[in-house]
C-alpha cells in the first residue's frame, strides 16, 4: 500500500441524525460531529420523513465545515468522500447523496456509496482493541435486527433477521405503550432498572425451534396486555420486556457462534448501547470463550464516524462509484456488497 | 466570467454554463430527470467549454418551490459544488425563473405563473415589471383576478385549466412552459449588474408548502 496519507470524509443522513466524520489512514478517526433530530420528531411520536429531509439539508454543510475546522483541515486535504446510500429514508438519503456526490465531483476526488449497516457492523473497528475476522455480528438498531457471518470486509452472509419489528422498534413501541417519552428505547431501559425480574415472565419468541430469525412484535402485544391488567407496574413490565429481548438475542447469538465455530462476536447498532444486553452477552462470551466487542456508546447509534471508516476501507482499495449519477438505495441487502 | 446555472426543482432538469462562448446548456425531462443525471450533464457542459468547477465565479440556481425531493437535490448539488471552491451562489424562485422566461418569450410584462403543486393546489406568482410578487401556495379558485392582458404559464395551467382561467380572467395560457437554466444566468447577470456581487452563503430551499406533518395526539 502506498504511504501517502488518505483522508476520507463520511456523511450519514439515512434517518434522523446528520453525522459527519473524518478518517485518516495515518491517524484513524480524526474528527466527527453529530446533529440529532430527536427533539424535532419527538412531538410527532416518531420520525417524520419529510421533516427529517428538511433538517438534513440545513445541517449537513455547516456540520462538514465544523468537522473540518475541528480537525484543522481544508477540503483540499480530503482524498475521498463516503456517504450513506441506503438502506434508509429515500428523501433523507438523497440529501447526503446530492451533497457528497457534487462535492466530490467539484473537488475531482472519488466518492463511494456506503451501506448503512456495514457502517454499524464495522463501528467496533473505530476502537483501539479491534476484533479480528471472522466474526459473528449482531446488528440491533431501530430498523434492523440481524445476525451476520462476517468473513471479511464485504464478505457477509445473513444468518438470521427479524421477520417483523426490529428490536429497537420493539423497545420504542413498548415504551410508547407504557407512556414513556420518545424515543422510548433508552427510557424503557432506564425504567427497567427499577423493575423486579421475577414479577412477570414474557416469552422468548422463536427460541423453541431451530434457526436464527427473530420476531419481536409479539412481545410488544404481550406488554400491552400485561399493562392493561397491571397498570401500576410499569417498571416490572419494562424489566420483563428487557429480559425477554436480551435473552432472546443472547440465545440466538449462542446458536450463531456454535454454528460458525467463530470465537469473536461483535454487537452494534443503537440497541447495543443497552447495558443489560451487554451484560448478558459478556456472560455468554465468558462461557463460550468468545471475545465480545462493542463500539463506544456514542457510535452505537447512527453517526458519521462509522460511515467515514466503512467508506475509507473501500476507497483505499480503489473502490469507487464509477458514475456521477446521484443514486440512493433505500432497500439494499448487506449480501449484495462487494468483498474488499 | 464563468457562471453555472442549475435547476432540478420541477419535472425538468437543466444546466447552463456561461462563458465567453455564450451559454452552453442541457435540458432533460421526465423519467430521465428523476434519475439523478444532473452531474453527468454538468460534466458535458464543462468539458464542452473546457473549464473545471474551480474556474467558476458564481452559481445561479432555483431554490423552489417545486417537488420537494427535486428542490433538495438542486440545493444539495449547489451546496456541494460551491463548498468545494468557495463559489458564491445566488438562488431564485422557480416562479421567478418561469416568469422571467415567459416575459422574455412573449414580450410582455404581465405574467401569471402557476406550477402544479399536486394535492389540488398551485404554486402561484405574478411576474410584472421584472419582479415576482404574490408568491404563494393556493387553491386554484383563490388566485388573483387579473384580466386579458396577462399571459398564464406553467404546469398549473394544465392541471387546473378551467378554474384558473375563470378566476384569473386569463384566456391566454401555456401549460408546458418550464424553468430554464439559461434564464437563471440572465437573472444572475442582471442582479450582479444592479446590486454588485452577492452570495447567499448557505443555499436553502423554498417550499411554500409547510403543513407536511401531523402531530400525534398523545
Ligand atoms: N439503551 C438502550 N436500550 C434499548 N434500546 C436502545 C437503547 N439506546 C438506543 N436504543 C434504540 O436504538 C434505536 C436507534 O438506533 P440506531 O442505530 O440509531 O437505529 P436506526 O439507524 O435503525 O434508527 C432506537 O430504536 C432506540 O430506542
Amino acid at each position: 500500500m502506498s504511504t501517502k496519507v488518505f483522508i476520507t470524509l463520511g456523511i450519514e443522513s439515512s434517518c434522523d441524525e446528520t453525522g459527519i466524520g473524518l478518517y485518516s489512514s495515518e491517524k484513524g478517526l480524526i474528527a466527527h460531529q453529530l446533529f440529532s433530530q430527536v427533539e424535532l420528531h419527538a412531538e410527532y411520536g416518531g420520525v417524520v420523513p419529510e421533516l427529517a429531509s428538511r433538517d438534513h439539508i440545513q445541517r449537513t454543510l455547516p456540520l462538514i465545515k465544523a468537522v473540518l475546522s475541528e480537525a484543522e483541515l481544508q477540503l483540499s486535504d480530503i482524498n475521498g468522500i463516503a456517504y450513506t446510500a441506503g438502506p434508509g429514508l429515500a428523501g433523507a438519503l438523497l440529501v447526503g447523496s446530492s451533497i457528497a456526490k457534487s462535492l466530490a465531483w467539484s473537488l475531482d476526488i472519488p466518492s463511494l456509496a456506503v451501506h448503512h449497516m456495514e457502517g454499524h457492523l464495522l463501528a467496533p473497528l473505530l476502537e483501539e482493541t479491534q476484533p479480528e475476522f471472522p466474526f459473528v455480528a449482531l446488528l440491533v438498531s431501530g430498523g434492523h435486527t440481524m445476525l451476520v457471518d462476517v468473513k471479511g470486509i464485504g464478505k457477509y452472509k445473513i444468518l438470521g433477521e427479524s421477520l417483523d419489528d426490529a428490536v429497537g422498534e420493539a423497545f420504542d413501541k413498548t415504551a410508547k405503550i407504557l407512556g414513556l417519552s420518545y424515543p422510548g428505547g433508552p427510557a424503557l431501559a432506564a425504567l427497567a432498572e427499577q423493575g423486579d425480574e421475577t414479577r412477570f415472565k414474557f416469552p422468548r419468541p422463536m427460541t423453541d425451534r431451530p434457526g436464527l430469525d427473530f420476531s419481536f412484535s409479539g412481545l410488544k402485544t404481550f406488554a400491552r396486555n400485561t399493562f392493561a391488567k397491571y397498570p401500576n407496574e410499569k417498571a416490572n413490565i419494562a424489566k420483563a420486556f428487557e429480559v425477554a429481548t436480551t435473552q432472546t438475542l443472547m440465545i440466538k447469538c449462542r446458536r450463531a457462534l456454535e454454528q460458525t465455530h467463530y470465537s469473536t462476536l461483535i454487537v452494534a447498532g443503537g440497541v447495543s448501547a443497552n447495558q443489560s444486553l451487554r451484560k448478558e452477552l459478556n456472560k455468554l462470551g465468558k462461557k463460550l470463550a468468545v471475545n465480545v466487542f462493542y463500539p463506544r456508546q456514542e457510535f452505537c447509534t447512527d453517526n458519521g464516524a462509522m460511515i467515514a471508516l466503512a467508506g475509507h476501507l473501500r476507497l483505499i482499495k480503489g473502490h469507487k462509484f464509477i458514475t456521477n449519477k446521484i443514486t440512493i438505495k433505500p432497500r439494499w441487502s448487506l449480501e449484495e456488497l462487494e468483498a474488499v | 466570467m464563468h457562471i453555472l446555472a442549475i435547476d432540478t426543482c420541477t419535472e425538468v432538469c437543466s444546466v447552463s454554463l456561461y462563458s465567453n462562448q455564450g451559454k452552453t446548456s442541457r435540458f432533460i425531462k421526465g423519467v430521465e430527470k428523476s434519475s439523478g443525471l444532473i452531474l453527468p450533464l454538468c460534466d458535458e457542459v464543462f468539458s464542452e467549454v473546457g473549464i473545471t468547477p474551480k474556474d467558476l465565479d458564481g452559481i445561479a440556481y432555483t431554490k423552489g418551490p417545486g417537488a420537494f425531493t427535486g428542490v433538495r437535490m438542486c440545493i444539495g448539488v449547489v451546496q456541494g459544488i460551491s463548498l468545494a471552491h468557495d463559489i458564491p451562489t445566488m438562488g431564485f424562485s422557480t416562479l421567478e425563473v418561469v416568469g422571467f422566461g415567459a416575459a422574455k418569450k412573449f414580450n410582455t410584462d404581465k405574467i401569471a405563473v402557476a406550477l402544479d403543486a399536486r394535492m389540488g393546489e398551485v404554486y402561484w406568482g405574478l411576474y410584472q415589471d421584472q419582479k415576482l410578487t404574490n408568491e404563494s401556495l393556493r387553491k386554484p379558485d383563490d388566485v388573483n383576478t387579473l384580466g386579458q392582458d396577462f399571459i398564464g404559464v406553467g404546469t398549473g395551467w394544465g392541471a387546473h385549466e378551467q378554474v384558473l382561467s375563470e378566476r384569473s380572467g386569463i384566456s391566454n395560457y401555456k401549460a408546458n412552459f418550464y424553468p430554464k437554466s439559461e434564464n437563471l444566468i440572465d437573472l444572475y447577470l442582471i442582479h450582479v449588474n444592479e446590486n454588485g456581487n452577492f452570495d447567499d452563503k448557505l443555499p436553502l430551499p423554498t417550499y411554500l408548502r409547510n403543513n407536511v406533518a401531523h402531530k400525534s395526539l398523545k
